[in-house]
């Protein structure tokens, strides 16, 4: 559904997340490709950064964190995921 | 690996149990609640404590209180939306299929008040439970009294007269 997709979403959530693992479904299922990565599993100066980076970018830290290039989305929420990846796409 | 899995599925299984007895439920969809059984295992030999697994602890359990399973935020969640934050407990009206269930908005303050004071005068309501006397301090009067099991309508405000307060 969405070839030749110039920028693949980012997802950002913890692997112990059922939320996060609904998303990475939704990833799985309807993108091309994604960037996956799991906040809790880093290191802990890579976790800082990380999450320095997220809290510039959204109002209120919470996951999953799907990133499509500048549009972010928290949350589980599909029909957001939909929009922006058309977009993207 | 197995016996992950089955420590996973006793714990799965005592949840549901200790959420009934209480006047609660645990979300009816048994793979959602075991994989977030699993979550708070994993967050128990990580940090020591079972934090929320769909919430980045910090490791420290003084920092963490408030996300730790059952959260503090649990019972307001379920009042406003049918569920906890990461769906492990369910309102009566989503068990009976009434209410949609719906990812729920993160609650917790970015900055949390410290050292954390209960308030007894202001900002916290208390019911009582007309049955059986059972007294408890929250915004809401729970479902079911998880003593006598008295539906919510059975619950009355407690107030306390003035003389009881501080100062009073």
């Amino acid at each position: 559904m969405n070839s030749g997709s110039r920028k693949k979403p980012s997802m950002y959530g913890l692997s112990t997340c059922g939320w996060c693992a609904k998303a990475r479904a939704w990833l799985e299922s309807n993108a091309e490709s994604y960037e996956l990565v799991y906040v809790d599993l880093l290191d802990e100066p890579q976790r800082a950064r990380v999450l320095d980076e997220l809290r510039s970018r959204v109002p209120k830290l919470a996951f999953p964190i799907v990133l499509f290039g500048e549009e972010c989305v928290v949350g589980y929420d599909t029909g957001e995921y939909e929009r922006l990846l058309e977009r993207a796409g | 690996m197995m016996a992950k899995e089955e420590r996973a599925r006793a714990l799965n299984a005592q949840l549901r149990e200790e959420a009934e007895g209480g006047g609660y439920h645990l979300n009816p969809d048994q793979g959602w609640t075991l994989g977030l059984a699993s979550g708070l295992l994993v967050n128990e030999e990580r940090y020591g404590y079972r934090a929320c697994p769909c919430r980045l602890a910090s490791g420290d359990r003084a920092s963490d209180t408030d996300i730790i399973c059952p959260c503090d935020y649990r019972d307001l969640d379920l009042h406003e939306y049918g569920a906890c934050y990461c769906a492990l407990y369910v309102s009566d009206e989503v068990l009976r299929g009434e209410r949609e269930l719906r990812p729920v908005p993160e609650r917790r303050p970015d900055k949390r008040p410290s050292p954390r004071v209960a308030s007894t005068a202001v900002g916290v309501r208390l019911w009582r439970c007309r049955v059986c006397g059972y007294l408890c301090a929250r915004e809401h009067p729970p479902g079911v009294c998880p003593v006598c099991r008295a539906k919510a309508d059975r619950f009355e405000e407690f107030v306390l007269p003035p003389s009881a307060l501080p100062g009073g």
